[in-house]
């Protein structure tokens, strides 16, 4: 989604322009396509996520990335001024909270579900029973 | 005026697609309530129907309806990143 905000945002823009916007580097590299990076011109890699085979550890993992994802929303429509990119900025901020909310209570309910009966930590491994 | 048609309607189903993916989300860790259940169904033929309309109109919204009988038309539309004239 912010890739497509990129696209439409410097779709026609001069090389010049850019440069003297702090696109320069980026232009250099990548042209004006869509390349998934952070703001610092580091590039996205699998090894910013961590899966463990442990519902409690998973959930509290993607919990913590809605709450990643909103906090440089924020700071993203901090910096913008353009009210179309804000709106946008804005939606995508509030999914990240739906999304916390759902992970929350599906995290819930994997809590209760281990709390019944005799079940022990060792036992959350998705390859023994979590019937 | 016929584009203003077009993305009006695309507005109705994005935003029934969206209230649907959202009770989706859900009804996940709340499968059995029935309100929001009937809810689901109710708005699921209401996109259903817009859907067929948009399509009969201006092509397909997904790949899967993208084979017409002579011509392939995926490639015709607008992709969703491009601006709608």
């Amino acid at each position: 989604m912010v890739g497509a905000l990129v696209h439409q945002l410097t779709k026609g823009v001069s090389p010049e322009v850019l440069k003297r916007e702090g696109l320069g580097e980026y232009y250099t590299d990548h042209g004006v396509s869509v390349y998934p990076q952070s703001a610092a011109g580091v590039p996205f890699t699998a090894a910013y996520l961590q899966v463990k085979g442990d519902p409690i550890t998973d959930l509290t993992e993607d919990l913590a990335a809605e709450q990643k994802a909103r906090s440089t929303y924020e700071y993203l429509i901090d910096l913008a001024d353009d009210p179309d990119v804000i709106d946008v900025l804005r939606f995508l901020r509030q999914r990240e909270i739906v999304h916390f909310q759902r992970f929350g209570e599906a995290l819930r309910t994997v809590q209760d579900k281990l709390a019944q009966r005799t079940f022990y930590m060792n036992n959350v491994n998705m390859n023994n029973n979590m019937q | 005026m016929m584009m203003e048609d077009r993305k009006s309607l695309l507005k109705e189903i994005m935003a029934l697609d969206f209230k649907l993916y959202d009770l989706a989300l859900y009804l996940d860790t709340h499968p059995f309530d029935e309100d929001v259940l009937d809810m689901y169904q109710e708005l699921t033929e209401e996109v259903e129907e817009k859907k067929e309309k948009y399509e009969k109109m201006y092509g397909p919204l997904t790949i899967n309806n993208a084979a017409g009988e002579c011509e392939w038309k995926w490639i015709e539309n607008p992709w969703p990143w491009e601006r709608m004239v």
